[in-house]
């Protein structure tokens, strides 16, 4: 019997059950009736910042892996004996995806019935590893081609020189994928023990949404979670991630076959070691102030619009918040780069002296509340907010509390400790042959 | 389960326009889709793509981006967009409004209907203008930017591929043209042309309007017909026909700098959606190459390892299927063979039945599944109601549910390969004949 802790927000009009599986994986469980998909993710803390790895021994001792270890073993996951295990998801009607990002490895699965099967098959998927060479082999040639197709992904490439130019020589400005250098140094024996290390149930995560029945569903993965046979794991230990110091933004050009210049401005939170709900509040602060500065709504879109210096398809923002790491990133094609750095940075300046208007982020607030009440209206949302929420350590309905708490302070706290006109990156990609 | 639940009701409205509702509390928001869709011609394509960009621009009472944007900002962060969609050989303006259901909006926020309605009203019918044109500066600005959009085509190497084999297969054919025009036929295009353009387009143009949420049948008919009432003079357009394959293979290869080749192969398939073998039609292309699991994925990525990425997509308006490959250029070849070894065996019918089983419960469920994703319904709506077709889903379950292997087989013997494109890195040996 697993026990449940029911969580319900009325003004959203949903509900979310936590608890802890046997083993010690967390779930969470979101009913949404009368919709007929039904998801499951299972997310493990195991991301392409994790660069070294505790293994017991001794006292314990720290050994280094290399960039792409755990985007690697995400793939090499759905080799089993008999084959890859994404057939028998199809025979069951359902998709079955993995994912890896900077702080974990999530594995996705979806139908609209067999949910029972779904969720033994996906943990036959995360728990019943079958590392070979042969798989090795193969699965290198594969992700080799992965990382040269994504060598052509102009947006891609220059969201990775952008974190570059603030986060420099850190895994955060390479590829989740690796590189084809450090790919090569990926051997059995390393995935094995990032295997034991990282793939423990205390290390896991485990949300299903859809027409259920929480405690039904529950019970069930519980039972199976107790007979499932596994590789046994070293001890849960806590991760070792780090962040460079802090030191002067760097800049960043590159030549690639492109029809106009794009640029990225790139500025790194100086405000660290922020977690659960008070994170999502700062994420909250970040994106409510670039949208007000930056939005559409805003003097800079509308005037740089109609002077033709902003492209809308290609200009935008985004907030990237994790424990580990806070980051903006404002970006787009440009004709004339230098120009539109200026504008950007006159705009923080200004907003830093003059201050941020009560009405602005009034409505700006309304905004983000009709957005967060929208993210829980379809299934795969709901499993993604859990999981984003839960990983970095806040819980569900946090987002709802993070939009009731954030003031206008909060704003200004994040205009002079991230969006700091004084303090940016800034990568380049030009026109040329490469 | 009830596959219709979730399916739209077709309600014909004055002036040959028709709306479309689903009547639901199942969602957080109320979404009004509006499409305008025209045969795709050559000039008016590209009048059409301006006239799409300042319709976004702003009405009379809203009359820049700022004003538009913080109006939809008040209506909790509303999503509005016109875009330019291209389906089968019709040119689509697509009105997309998206606002939160009035439950969660407080008293300020019940005519919520009236609000939507009116404001695309205004969008469409009273833009914001110089008199009896539009505004010059916008329309400079437009063309500009639109500009930018075409030629941006070239940074999505994939898209571009894709683009190029289309240009080349269907020359002459409506399907050819592009849905955002010509860049060529700016210099004719003045901002009293185009207006005029704009007024005629309106009295002429198919309209139909989707509407999901809760909202009554009643309330939405009544709500339509105070903000819009225009006398028409409309024609519906003929049901498109299925071009048959002009006998040829063409091959082309280009060459450019890309980290990896890209190759697209388009297929006749005589077959179009609203024809009686078109369920094995969509079952054949998720068996062979629609699905992360298909035969081409299987065979030319995992067996041969000779690509990263393969998939197959269907035109389902005009009867045209395409294969796209990331490839390396030495593999041209035998990824060739393989794709044409693998058309030979469904030809044959050498496939496992259960293979078939599982492509039509997958098929199945993203049918089912449409019920809880609404663009996804009102796309599949408008492409049946284009093709001359209006069968529910359950129908068109219980057709899968018929489909032999013969008929797979069928469908592949009647597959005709017309154009090949590659495109290549310009330092790579290509031995390959066009």
């Amino acid at each position: 019997m697993v026990h449940l802790k029911r969580e319900e927000r009325d003004e959203l009009g949903e509900c979310c059950w936590s608890g802890v599986l046997p083993g010690g994986v967390e779930v969470y469980l979101m009913p949404k009736e009368g919709f007929y998909r039904q998801s499951a993710l299972l997310a493990v803390d195991f991301g392409s910042i994790d660069c070294s790895v505790k293994v017991p021994g001794g006292n314990g001792w720290e050994r280094e892996i290399p960039a792409g270890t755990a985007h690697f073993l995400e793939h090499l996951m759905f080799q089993k004996p008999g084959g890859d295990i994404s057939e028998l998801f199809s025979l069951l009607g359902a998709d079955v995806d993995a994912d890896t990002s900077f702080i974990g490895t999530s594995f996705f699965c979806s139908g609209n019935d067999h949910l029972e099967e779904n969720l033994q098959l996906l943990l036959k998927l995360v728990f019943e590893p079958h590392l070979t060479q042969e798989c090795i082999d193969r699965e290198r040639e594969i992700i080799f081609r992965e990382i040269q197709l994504s060598e052509d992904n102009l947006e891609w490439i220059s969201y990775f020189h952008a974190l570059e130019t603030i986060f420099p020589g850190h895994p955060l400005s390479t590829d989740i994928a690796g590189n084809l250098e450090e790919i090569g140094k990926i051997d059995l024996e390393t995935l094995e023990l990032c295997y034991r290390a990282f793939y423990s149930p205390p290390n896991m995560a485990l949300y299903i949404c859809g027409d259920i029945d929480p405690f039904d569903v529950a019970g069930k993965i519980g039972e199976r979670l107790q007979e499932q046979k596994g590789v046994e794991c070293y001890p849960h230990q806590p991760h070792c991630r780090t962040l460079p110091p802090e030191g002067e933004p760097l800049e960043r050009r590159r030549e690639l076959p492109v029809v106009q210049p794009h640029l990225t401005l790139a500025f790194r939170d100086r405000r660290k070691g922020l977690g659960g709900a008070e994170l999502l509040k700062r994420e909250l602060a970040l994106e409510l102030l670039l949208d007000i500065l930056f939005g559409p709504g805003s003097p800079f879109f509308n005037t740089y619009y109609e002077e033709g210096v902003i492209d809308p398809a290609s200009f935008g923002f985004d907030v990237y918040a994790e424990p580990w790491f806070t980051a903006c990133l404002i970006a787009g094609d440009v004709r004339d780069a230098r120009f539109f750095e200026k504008a950007v940075i006159g705009v923080l300046h200004q907003a830093k002296t003059d201050g941020l208007l009560p009405d602005d982020f009034t409505r700006a607030k309304r905004k983000a509340f009709g957005h967060t009440i929208q993210g829980f209206d379809q299934v795969d949302s709901c499993l993604h907010l859990m999981h984003s929420a839960v990983s970095c350590g806040a819980q569900p309905f946090d987002f709802l509390r993070a939009y009731h708490g954030v003031e206008i302070g909060d704003l200004e706290e994040g205009l002079e400790a991230c969006l700091n006109p004084d303090r940016y990156g800034l990568s380049l990609i030009e026109p040329g042959d490469g | 389960m009830n596959g219709d639940r979730g399916d739209f009701q077709p309600i014909p409205l004055r002036d040959g326009i028709c709306l479309h509702l689903n009547s639901t509390a199942k969602f957080k928001t109320i979404r009004i889709d509006l499409f305008l869709h025209e045969l795709l011609e050559e000039r008016s394509n590209t009048r059409i793509a301006l006239i799409s960009r300042l319709l976004e621009r702003g009405t009379v009472s809203l009359p820049n981006l700022q004003k538009l944007h913080r109006f939809l900002d008040s209506l909790f962060g509303a999503h509005f967009a016109v875009d330019i969609e291209q389906m089968g050989d019709r040119q689509v303006i697509h009105f997309y409004l998206e606002m939160l259901a009035m439950r969660f909006g407080g008293k300020r926020h019940q005519d919520l209907l009236a609000q939507g309605m009116g404001f695309l009203h205004d969008v469409m019918r009273d833009p914001v203008r110089d008199g009896d044109r539009f505004l010059p500066a916008f329309l400079r600005q437009e063309k500009s930017a639109l500009e930018t959009n075409i030629k941006a085509v070239f940074n999505d190497k994939m898209g571009y591929a894709q683009h190029r084999c289309i240009e080349e297969m269907c020359v002459g054919e409506p399907y050819a043209l592009s849905p955002l025009g010509d860049v060529g036929d700016f210099g004719g295009i003045t901002p009293e042309n185009l207006w005029e353009f704009h007024w005629d387009l309106q009295t002429k143009a198919n309209i139909d309007v989707f509407v999901t949420g809760e909202v009554g049948c009643r309330e939405t008919i009544d709500c339509w017909e105070v903000f819009f009432d225009w006398g028409r003079r409309f024609q519906p357009s003929p049901v498109p026909a299925i071009r048959p394959s002009k006998g040829r293979a063409k091959r082309i290869a280009e060459a450019q700098r890309v980290g990896q080749g890209r190759l697209v192969m388009g297929y006749r398939t005589g077959t179009g959606l609203a024809d009686e073998n078109y369920p094995a039609l969509a079952l054949f292309n998720l068996l062979w190459g629609g699905d992360g699991n298909s035969l081409l994925f299987r065979s030319v990525r995992e067996k041969c390892g000779l690509c990263y990425f393969i998939a197959s997509w269907l035109e389902a308006l005009c009867g045209m299927m395409f294969v796209t490959v990331g490839l390396e250029e030495e593999d041209l070849l035998g990824v060739l063979t393989e794709i044409d070894g693998q058309l030979e065996e469904v030809r044959k019918e050498r496939f496992e039945l259960g293979e078939l089983e599982a492509a039509k419960s997958m098929l199945k469920r993203r049918l089912y599944e449409l019920g809880d994703d609404r663009e996804g319904m009102v796309r599949f709506s408008l492409r049946q109601r284009i093709a001359g077709q209006n069968a529910t889903r359950t129908w068109f379950c219980r057709k899968l549910n018929e489909v032999t292997p013969f008929d797979i087989g069928e469908i592949a013997r009647k597959l005709e390969l017309e154009t090949t494109f590659f495109l290549y890195d310009k330092d790579a040996a290509v031995t390959w004949c066009t």
